[in-house]
Formats: C-alpha cells, sequence, structure tokens
C-alpha cells in the first residue's frame, strides 16, 4: 500500500513540476550584478512569475498587459544572429530591442511613437514609447525602460491593451520605475551622456 | 489472508500501471486524430491570415511580369499556367512556399536577392515542382505516419524513462523526408529552366547569393531537425547536375535588366522592411551587392549609411559617413541623413561636427518627433 502511495506521491509530483505558480508580487528585488534596488511592493494586486532569468508581472492576464524585467548581455547574440554593436548611442538600444521583437514575430507594425532619454534615479535611461499589433490582433502599447549597465543593459517594459487597459496601469508602471535605485559605479556612460555628479 | 492482500497489491498496482499508460495513448491517439482532420484546415488558415493581413502587394505590372515568367516556364501554353497564382507579399523573411491550390507566396526580400529572370524563373518552377509533384499530399500523409510511430515510441520511451525519443525521431524522419522533396524540386526545376530557354546556371548563382545573405544563419541551423537541405549542398548538387549535362555556360537567357526595370522601385521598400525587423545581415549583404550595380539614389544611400551607422560603426565610420554625407548633400536632400551623421560623430567622439549637423538637422525640421532627443545631446556637449 506504502509503494501505491509512493506512485501517487510521485506521479502528482510530476504533474505540479510542470507549473511554476504565481505569486503576489512583494518586497523588493536586489540584482546582484549591476546592485540596482527595485520595489516589487508598490504596483498592488499585481502578480509575479519568474521563467528563465525573466521576471513577468501581470493582472489580468499576459496577452492584456504585462510589465517585463529582465537582462541582455552585451554580448548576447540576438535572433538575428547579430550583437549589440560596441558603439551605441543609449537611444538605439530601445530600437535595436523592439526590431528584434518583431524579427521574432512578436508583433506586426511596430511603431516607435517617442525616442526620449529621461532620468531615472538621477541616470539618463533611454525610455521609448511604441506600438504594434499582436498575433492575436489586438493593437498593444508599451513603454520601454533601458538602463546601461558595466556588463548588461536590464530592461523593464510595460505593454497593454492600447484602447482600455493601457491606462488603466500605466501609473503602476510610473510607480515601479520610480523605485529604482541604480548603483554609481555599475552605470555605464554611453557616448555624448556627461557623467552624473552626485 | 496475506497472499490474498499481496495478490491485491500487485493488481492494483497492475491496474495503475495499466491506467496510466493507456490514458498516455488515449491523449497520443486523440493529438493524431485532430492533427488528421485539421491538417487541411490549418494549412489553409496559415494561408489565409496573410491574406487577410493586407500585405499582398497588389502591383499590376509585377503581377503581370510574374505570369510572364510563369508562361515562359510552360513554354507558353496558357493552360498548364493557368494553374498557378503568384502572390508577393511584405515580410522581412527570405522564403517562397507554394499552396496545394498552386497559389505561389514570395516574401518580398527574396525579390531583392534575385539578380535576374533566369533566377527568377528558378524559384519560381522550384515552388510548382513542390505542387506538380504532389510534395503537399506526401508531407501530410508522412507526418500522418510519423506521428502514429512518435505517439507509439512516446509510450515505450516513458515505460523505459527516455521522454520525447518519439517526437525526436519523428522530427528527424521527417527532416529527410521533406529534404528528399527538396532536391527532387531543385532537380525538375532545373530541367524546366534549361527547357524554356534560361540559362541553368543561374540557379547555381541563385544559391551562391542566399548563401551570402544567410550565412550566419546557415551556421547555427541544426541539419538533422532542418526541412530543406544546406545551401552548399544544393549549390553543389545544381553544380553537378549543369556539368553532366554538358550546358555551356553562355546558353539561354539571363534576363537582368527586363528583372530590373520592374523590380528596382521596391528595392528601397525592401532595404525598409529588413531595417525595421532588425535583418541587420541580409540588408548588410544587399547594400554590398547593390553597391556594385548604379544604385545611387539618395534614399538608398541613407538607408545604406545608417546600417552601417547603427550596426557597422567600428569597422565603417568612413564608408558609412560617405554615404550619409551624399544623401544629406543631394538635389533632394533626406534630412535624416544630417541627424545620423550627428549620431555618427558623436560615437566616434567627435562632438564638434555632430552638434553641427543635430543644429542642420534642427533648423531643417523643427517640429520632428526626435527633436527633443536631439536637443537633449546638445545639451550635453
Amino acid at each position: 500500500m506504502k509503494l501505491t502511495l509512493v506512485y501517487i506521491v510521485v506521479l502528482l509530483s510530476l504533474f505540479s513540476g510542470c507549473v511554476t505558480p504565481w505569486t503576489k508580487s512583494t518586497g523588493s528585488l536586489l540584482a546582484q550584478k549591476s546592485r540596482y534596488r527595485i520595489d516589487l511592493n508598490t504596483p498592488k494586486d499585481w502578480y509575479k512569475k519568474k521563467v528563465n532569468k525573466t521576471m513577468f508581472f501581470t493582472i489580468h492576464g499576459l496577452s492584456l498587459e504585462h510589465i517585463v524585467l529582465y537582462n541582455l548581455k552585451w554580448t548576447d547574440t540576438l535572433s538575428s544572429g547579430f550583437r549589440m554593436p560596441k558603439k551605441v548611442l543609449l537611444n538605439e538600444i530601445p530600437e535595436i530591442i523592439i526590431g528584434e521583437l518583431c524579427a521574432n514575430a512578436y508583433g506586426l507594425n511596430a511603431e516607435i511613437t517617442k525616442n526620449s532619454i529621461e532620468e531615472i534615479n538621477n541616470f539618463p535611461c533611454a525610455v521609448t514609447r511604441f506600438s504594434y499589433t499582436a498575433p492575436n490582433s489586438l493593437r498593444m502599447q508599451g513603454i520601454m525602460c533601458c538602463i546601461p549597465f558595466k556588463s548588461h543593459i536590464t530592461i523593464l517594459r510595460y505593454i497593454a491593451e492600447k484602447s482600455h487597459y493601457y491606462e488603466k496601469s500605466y501609473e503602476d508602471f510610473l510607480t515601479m520605475l520610480s523605485t529604482i535605485q541604480i548603483e554609481h559605479k555599475k552605470y555605464r556612460y554611453l557616448p555624448g551622456i556627461k557623467e552624473v555628479v552626485l | 489472508m496475506a497472499l490474498n492482500i499481496t495478490f491485491i497489491k500487485s493488481m492494483f498496482r497492475k491496474s495503475f500501471l495499466i491506467l496510466f499508460f493507456g490514458s498516455l495513448a488515449i491523449f497520443a491517439e486523440r493529438e493524431l486524430t485532430l492533427l488528421k482532420e485539421d491538417m487541411a484546415v490549418i494549412d489553409s488558415r496559415a494561408h489565409d491570415r496573410i491574406d487577410a493581413s493586407k500585405i499582398i502587394i497588389e502591383d499590376e505590372s509585377l503581377n503581370q511580369y510574374l505570369k510572364q515568367v510563369v508562361l515562359k516556364l510552360h513554354n507558353n501554353d496558357y493552360q498548364q499556367a493557368e494553374n498557378f497564382s503568384i502572390k508577393v507579399y511584405s515580410s522581412a523573411a527570405l522564403n517562397a512556399f507554394s499552396k496545394s491550390d498552386g497559389t505561389i507566396y514570395i516574401c518580398l526580400p527574396i525579390l531583392g536577392m534575385i539578380d535576374n529572370e533566369a533566377q527568377l524563373a528558378f524559384l519560381l518552377a522550384h515552388e510548382m515542382t513542390h505542387w506538380s509533384q504532389n510534395h503537399h499530399m506526401e508531407m501530410k500523409y508522412e507526418l500522418h505516419t510519423q506521428a502514429l510511430k512518435a505517439a507509439q515510441s512516446q509510450i515505450a520511451g516513458s515505460i523505459f524513462g527516455v521522454s520525447g525519443a518519439g517526437s525526436q525521431s519523428a522530427q528527424i524522419a521527417l527532416s529527410g523526408f521533406s529534404k528528399k522533396h527538396e532536391h527532387e524540386a531543385d532537380s525538375i526545376a532545373l530541367a524546366m529552366v534549361s527547357l524554356s530557354g534560361y540559362n541553368p546556371w543561374a540557379a547555381k548563382e541563385f544559391f551562391m547569393t542566399m548563401y551570402t545573405w544567410l550565412k550566419h544563419k546557415e551556421k547555427k541551423r541544426v541539419a538533422k531537425y532542418a526541412t530543406h537541405p544546406k545551401l552548399m549542398k544544393r549549390y553543389k548538387a545544381c553544380k553537378n547536375r549543369i556539368i553532366n549535362n554538358n550546358t555551356d555556360t553562355t546558353s539561354g537567357e539571363i534576363g537582368k535588366d527586363s528583372y530590373h526595370s520592374v523590380l528596382q522601385p521596391y528595392h528601397i521598400k525592401i532595404a525598409e522592411l529588413l531595417l525595421q525587423s532588425n535583418s541587420v545581415y541580409e540588408l548588410h549583404a544587399m547594400a554590398i551587392q547593390k553597391s556594385n550595380t548604379d544604385y545611387t539614389s539618395p534614399k538608398w544611400r541613407y538607408l545604406r549609411g545608417k546600417l552601417l551607422e547603427v550596426y557597422f560603426a567600428k569597422d565603417s565610420f568612413s564608408v558609412a559617413r560617405k554615404e550619409l554625407h551624399s544623401a544629406a548633400h543631394d538635389t533632394f536632400p533626406i534630412v535624416q541623413s544630417f541627424r545620423d551623421l550627428g549620431w555618427l560623430y558623436l560615437k566616434n567622439g567627435k562632438t564638434d561636427s555632430a552638434s553641427l549637423y543635430f543644429n542642420e538637422y534642427l533648423q531643417a525640421n523643427q517640429s520632428a518627433k526626435d527633436a527633443e532627443l536631439i536637443r537633449y545631446y546638445l545639451g550635453q556637449m
């Protein structure tokens, strides 16, 4: 009988092992390499899930709205077979990443509506607003923030269905963005950007 | 009593195992039935999506030209040529494929890669062969057979603790089957091209150009799972076939001028498509291929310069600068060239020149979308 119970436990654990659960987004995240801190408490009612070093956040479901937080190494090969150029301007990073997303059939008719450099925690970061049509035909709107660090780029991206969901959760994204704390030594100065005097 | 309990235990275990593997078999069978019934629907849905997405290019002169080539491939037999319709669509992929009703879909960039009518004829003949040799149906049948085998091996594999064995062997088998079709289509297409008066050596050139464009992807391709043979293999097979037929290199028509007169207006659109989709290597190959020709429009020079400026600035500063300069100082200048020249100089530490070009850009285009960004950089200098 014990053996049968063991069978059942093993079987159940096999099935449950396939699914990583969504958990309430709480606490704060301290990135070890880049030494930046981000508060995950702020957007209330959001759920988080980590898949292959990428952190996803959502309230209504990934296809309606989500925030993604991940790192891209400077040396990482993109799916087009290309690497991030060594000489790159801050504003070019999101263009390359959005191009990469579209190359992966992530969306059709992508359009960058605004590309700017804004200060987050006193450091200049590329902030890009864009829109595209998802494979399920929903028009999506997004905002992406790229922070250059010495070993990699940290990307925080908010994407939501344009007409209804984008405005709903936009403030939550901004709140999350405002909690980022960057360590001075780890920031990488790209051409055309003056060193920040603290 | 003790014996009875042991017997019940062993029966319980056996029935549990039977139920478990039985349920796996039912799942596999269910998937198989779905696969068989829905295959045709899924196939047509994929193509319908392209048709519905408004990316099909409606150009009478282009369509007429493609029809002419199809007609020539059938030695002016209208009835045979009527079996095929060709649709060109805007996508950054370098691909062409045929549907089981005789529709051939061609992605626009492949027409930018092709250099003459003989190469186009080879591509069309290849796709027409897939249709005429019934490769679609054969592939569907093979897919069905392999799915059944995969389900069986999956069950056997799960008993011995080897997961994914079935699907892997099915993929390898399907890959081999598909490659056989590709070789057959190449061989028949080559014969069609020769018989209809085109130069068959163009087919060899077609594979070489394709290899130049896709070198970076070709290296990464896992041959045993791929649906197409390696490009160099196809190139060699094609070359050997031509040599075996003792075909003279100068025999037959190439049709370079007629091809370029129809396709040249699309080159900028192709370059833009490739740049938008980050197909940098393809665009780079195209820029090199077209720079050898007399392709000097300012828009093209701007795109080429932008490509070099963004992605290859380290090695190509002087070339990018030259291209962007030409685009900026043309009789009909491309205003964005000033901005890109600014960025190029900025990246290379020449802030004075960068500031000069940024100011010129802002003067020419004060309400530009990226004016704020340019002003930010000017403020940092």
